[in-house]
């Protein structure tokens, strides 16, 4: 379980987290929804590691992590672009870690993960030639080797299109499952929040507005601003598809 | 997270900023303190002596209007070939031979140039041969501009070209299809955008020519230059260096001057925030007429250097004008000249190798985002410092600085002093490529248990390793042509040739100066192409996996 | 992985050894070739080569030339610290070095020269200054040619005659000493600024830029060194040499070494003692004025008209000398 406890941070005297306080159990997929500004990628990178709280503790499992460096709290990423290796082709950016900590993966769950990403006839291409949902699947598989306690992904689905983005996410939530992976999804997308997550944080100006499960969000919104901009949006959305279809469909849906 | 133990990027910062604070910073405060004090005490005298008589004053009037006049020719001269790539609709093999060729006089030392103008442009040069008339005083004001507007040129054309390029061409339309004139269409399209490219070419063109010694060495006649006076002052009959340190100051001002120009003036740059593909429009009298001028420019640059690969190869110019290699067959036959070739290279070798190095470890600190960019902010200032100091100018304060010390007569000194001195433009080029790459590298390697240079040697090297060739050859280049540094340098043992080209100047030995500015001219090719052919085998490699 | 590693050693091979070989540029000073400095022509610096290769010293010595005033610059601004083992240069600055600095040593061996010199340096040879002539290019353009120094100041010659800046080399000195001898310092201020109107871009800071532009036909006339018209005329060169009604003067040139204590090359000595006993004959072709005992001039090969300066030629005279031609320009 990832506990944060009261985390603060400013940057230049502004305040870009406010008492930031919940917790993850182990398994759950969560996301972070926000927009650009609102503190989201901030907290992520405190979760990672790569910057510290100003103050506010951090616990994985019941220790303080708070003064862990990155690399030892064992947590992996998989930014939105992907930061994939174009040096190397895909096989050599999946096994890379491996180069480090020969024995974190046996060779066998090496290839049950290339298989359950779909991934045997991609092994030998390059970077370059790699299409977008291929990217994001290679750069799955190579944090996945690292068995990672938690498993962040930035804006997974931003750079992708359509039918990729559903497969993706299926994906997502197979491996979280299959894995038991605790999983934390940065997005500014609330269609995909909701839909992916177990439980869902709506962050606006370094605040928590509401964590909860998207049933709930739906439901009992606990804000103006998640009623206003969250709620709206989807809403539009779904009468502009429901447009589309004819309503009587929709009530079917 | 705090670990204290030292990073490798600390260590790397902590180093350059011991080799800057000795071989920058020193030299620099030696200098100005040379220029400001006697037996200890403050004083303005010798630069009141300077000023007193007026001559320093002529020489600096001389100086200004001969850089201006080249500044306004070169920049001219170079916006009709840079048009003519990216406003025409000429032949792409045409536009690629136009933009190498004419980057041809970076190849070879300012020094040649002079010597070259005087065989091609003088009462019995090939040029003045050719066209059946002497139609130029080469001694003076005209020789001088002529070698300036070669020497400027390529860098000119670099600046101008670069920009256009940037320049949205669709913006040309828009104006066609609100109205505007030809010419209002030019004048807004083409010309605004381009102004301040200008003045910065003007100005960049200006300082180069400002602080060239190799050009003056051989064509000043009597027209004094400040950069003669300063050579004068300090390797002249009588040496003063106070009096040379005061008249490197004053050479400084201008640079100075003409960095801040140019930054305020890059502010001013347009901006456009896509660059659009825009098919230019059919026009063949301008392709024709654009790529004629080019052509015209560029041959006559090219012409002017056709005298050292003729010279050298006639047994007595210009009386007995039969081809024969025995001058060729004696230079090579002679260990001295040989082994001032080999010190060349091995100076060129070392300078882009420890150069490359340092310039790479500084810019990752600087490009990199990591919890070190912070010290990136030396490197960028220790760029703009080295940006202003001309050569001639920081070979006076390592002669003043270095005397009598063990690194005094060193091939380390050459080594250093050209680093120093052309750290500037490869740090950029390093810096700017590394920011490309993606920011996430190093995180996600070090998620994956890497340690910081392993990631640089396993990733960020194999994606940076085409600037890092292109930096090697900046360098390699550089070290082989500069003169006004090195000239204040080199010794006896580590004789370099370009320093010796000047030494055989008081011999009148023309056909070694060319022979060895042939053998320049080569080795650059060589490792120009050699560069070519890496980054072409690289390209293929990456795509064929 | 395993090329990557090879790479990275490879890599780490060249630094060390680039690293090793600019310790040993920095360290390989001692024990090694004499370094010789020298402010004198090709054809004197061939010379001293060949006879100290004939001689047994062949690589154990390295030439570096310079010009007069840069070397002279050198040799005041550096003193003991030179560089240089052996030092070649005119006599004046040997002498005014050696006032200043006390850098040269004693000669270990005897000199047999015509005329009495100090004993820590050796004349090797002597210059003699005349007016050098294009003849093509003297009757392509109707010039008359001229009889004295005095001569080149004469309008018609303006944009045809090259002479040296005596900021630059000694040579032109030749050229004053003449004129001053002659005429008088106030005489010689008004000739030389009306040689200087005339000269115009041709003042050369190079001793040989003179004969340089009259051989390349830049101009019809130039003052330089005699010996050189003299060979480019035997070599069949549109090239003559008129000796001055002024007379013809000369500067000799010295060997000297320098004096660094314990660090002295024993070499030096040997060298300098070699070039002056074996290497005078052939010296002597190009330079053909006499200066050792039992030395006999060619007749046609040294002028007539050989004159010596009144006073002593000193730097400081130099000096004098130097500030009146710069108020002539």
């Amino acid at each position: 379980m990832l506990e944060l406890k009261n985390i603060e941070k400013s940057f230049d005297n502004v305040n870009v987290l406010n008492h930031v306080d919940f917790s993850v159990e182990d398994g759950e997929i969560v996301s972070i929804l926000g927009s650009s500004g609102s503190g989201k990628t901030t907290l992520l990178n405190i979760i990672l590691g790569i910057i510290q709280p100003d103050c506010g503790e951090i616990y994985f499992d019941g220790h303080d992590i708070t003064e862990v460096s990155m690399e030892n709290r064992g947590f992996n990423i998989v930014f939105q672009d992907y930061a994939l290796f174009p040096n190397l082709n895909a096989y050599g950016n999946i096994v890379y870690g491996l180069k480090n900590k020969p024995d974190i993966s046996t060779p066998e769950e090496v290839q049950e993960l290339i298989e359950l990403l779909g991934l045997k006839e991609h092994l030998n291409k390059n970077i370059e030639q790699l299409s977008g949902g291929q990217k994001q699947r290679v750069a799955l598989a190579r944090t996945l080797v690292m068995k990672p306690k938690i498993l962040l992904l930035d804006e997974p689905l931003s750079a992708l299109d359509g039918v990729i983005k559903e497969s993706i996410k299926d994906k997502i939530k197979q491996i979280a499952k299959e894995y038991h992976l605790t999983t934390i999804i940065v997005t500014h997308d609330p269609e995909e929040a909701l839909s992916l997550s177990d439980k869902v944080m709506i962050i606006n100006g370094g605040t928590i507005l509401q964590y909860a499960k998207p049933s709930e969000i739906i439901n009992a919104p606990s804000d103006d601003f998640v009623t206003e901009f969250i709620l709206r949006q989807l809403e539009i959305k779904r009468n502009n598809i429901l447009a589309l279809f004819g309503s009587d469909k929709a009530v079917v849906v | 997270m705090i670990k204290h133990k030292v990073s490798p990027q600390k260590i790397i910062i902590v180093f350059t900023g011991i080799l800057f604070g000795i071989f920058l910073l020193l030299p620099m405060v030696t200098i100005l303190f040379k220029s400001f004090c006697e037996d200890g005490n403050v004083t303005f005298k010798f630069y009141a002596n300077l000023f007193s008589d007026g001559s320093i004053v002529k020489a600096f009037g001389n100086s200004v209007l001969v850089s201006s006049v080249s500044g306004v020719i070169t920049t001219v001269l170079a916006f009709i070939p840079a048009y003519a790539i990216n406003y025409t609709n000429i032949n792409r093999k045409i536009k690629k031979i136009i933009s190498t060729l004419i980057m041809f006089p970076m190849l070879l030392p300012t020094i040649t140039y002079g010597f070259a103008i005087i065989y091609s442009f003088g009462n019995q040069g090939l040029i003045t041969k050719f066209l059946g008339g002497h139609f130029v005083d080469i001694y003076g004001m005209a020789g001088l501009i002529i070698g300036y507007v070669i020497y400027t040129l390529p860098v000119s054309f670099m600046l101008i070209n670069n920009t256009m390029g940037y320049i949205d061409k669709k913006f040309m339309i828009v104006s066609r299809m609100m109205g505007d004139s030809r010419l209002k269409c030019f004048l807004a399209t083409v010309i605004t955008p381009l102004i301040s490219t200008l003045a910065v070419s003007f100005i960049q063109s200006f300082t180069l020519s400002f602080t060239d010694y190799g050009i003056p060495a051989a064509l000043a006649g009597n027209i004094e230059l400040l950069s003669t006076r300063l050579y004068n002052e300090m390797l002249g009959s009588l040496p003063d260096f106070n009096t040379g340190s005061a008249v490197s100051i004053i050479m400084l001002l201008p640079s100075i001057l003409s960095i801040i120009l140019i930054s305020v003036l890059n502010k001013y740059n347009i901006r456009y925030s896509k660059i659009s593909v825009v098919e230019l429009s059919g026009n063949r009298a301008r392709d024709i007429i654009f790529g004629l001028i080019s052509a015209v420019i560029i041959l006559c640059v090219l012409s002017v250097f056709a005298v050292i690969f003729i010279v050298p190869f006639v047994e007595q110019w210009p009386y007995r004008m039969n081809f024969s290699l025995e001058h060729i067959t004696e230079i090579f036959s002679d260990d001295s000249l040989m082994s001032v070739c080999r010190n060349s290279l091995f100076v060129a070798l070392l300078t882009s190798v420890f150069g490359t190095l340092i310039v790479y470890g500084t810019a990752l600190v600087s490009a990199r985002r990591s919890e070190h960019r912070r010290y990136g902010k030396l490197p960028d200032i220790i760029s703009l410092i080295t940006n202003t100091i001309p050569g001639m100018v920081l070979g006076v304060a390592y002669l003043l600085c270095f005397k009598g010390t063990f690194m005094h007569n060193t091939f380390a000194i050459l080594v250093i002093c050209n680093i120093v001195h052309y750290f500037s433009s490869p740090y950029l080029m390093m810096k700017s490529s590394l920011e490309k790459l993606n920011a996430g590298w190093e995180t996600t390697a070090r998620l994956m248990g890497d340690s910081w240079i392993k990631t640089v040697l396993r990733i960020i090297t194999p994606n940076a390793v085409s600037t890092l060739f292109e930096v090697f050859s900046y360098f390699f280049v550089n070290a082989m042509v500069t003169v006004s540094a090195v000239i204040f340098l080199a010794s006896t043992r580590t004789m370099i040739v370009t320093a010796k080209i000047k030494e055989l100047q008081h011999f009148a030995n023309f056909n070694e100066i060319f022979v060895l500015s042939i053998l320049i001219l080569i080795t650059n090719l060589a490792v120009k192409g050699l560069v070519r052919l890496f980054a072409v085998i690289q390209k293929k490699k990456g795509k064929s996996i | 992985m395993k090329i990557k590693k090879t790479l990275s050693a490879i890599l780490c091979a060249v630094m060390v050894l680039t690293a090793c070989a600019v310790l040993w540029g920095c360290t390989s000073n001692g024990n090694e070739q004499v370094i010789i400095y020298s402010n004198a022509d090709d054809e004197a610096v061939e010379s001293m080569k060949k006879t100290l290769d004939a001689n047994g010293y062949e690589g154990k010595y390295v030439f570096q030339s310079f010009g007069t005033s840069e070397l002279g610059g050198k040799m005041l601004a550096e003193g003991k610290d030179i560089e240089a083992d052996i030092i070649t240069m005119s006599s004046y600055y040997i002498e005014s070095a050696q006032a200043e600095y006390q850098m040269f040593e004693e000669l270990t061996f005897d000199v047999n020269t015509n005329e009495e010199y100090p004993s820590y340096y050796a004349p090797f040879l002597a210059n003699q200054g005349a007016i050098l002539v294009n003849t093509d290019v003297l009757s392509a353009n109707g010039l008359a040619m001229p009889t004295s120094v005095k001569d080149l100041a004469n309008p018609e010659y303006e944009g045809y005659i090259s002479v040296v800046d005596i900021q630059g080399s000694s040579t032109a000195w030749l050229m004053i000493q003449s004129l001053i001898s002659e005429y008088g310092e106030d005489e010689t201020k008004e000739i030389l600024t009306d040689i200087y109107k005339n000269a115009g871009a041709h003042i050369e800071q190079s001793g040989s830029g003179p004969i340089k532009k009259v051989r390349a036909g830049e101009v019809a006339i130039g003052f330089g060194l005699r010996h050189q018209a003299v060979a480019d005329k035997a070599d069949g060169l549109p090239v003559d040499f008129v000796d001055p009604t002024e007379g013809n003067f000369t500067l000799t040139e010295s060997l000297a070494v320098v004096d660094k204590g314990d660090n002295t090359n024993s070499l030096a000595m040997e060298m300098v003692k070699c070039i002056i006993e074996n290497g005078r004959t052939d010296l002597m072709e190009y330079y053909p004025v006499p200066l050792y005992k039992g030395e006999i001039a060619d007749s046609d090969a040294i002028s007539a008209n050989s004159k010596v300066f009144p006073e002593a030629l000193t730097v400081e005279l130099l000096e004098k000398h130097r500030s009146l031609s710069e108020s002539c320009k």
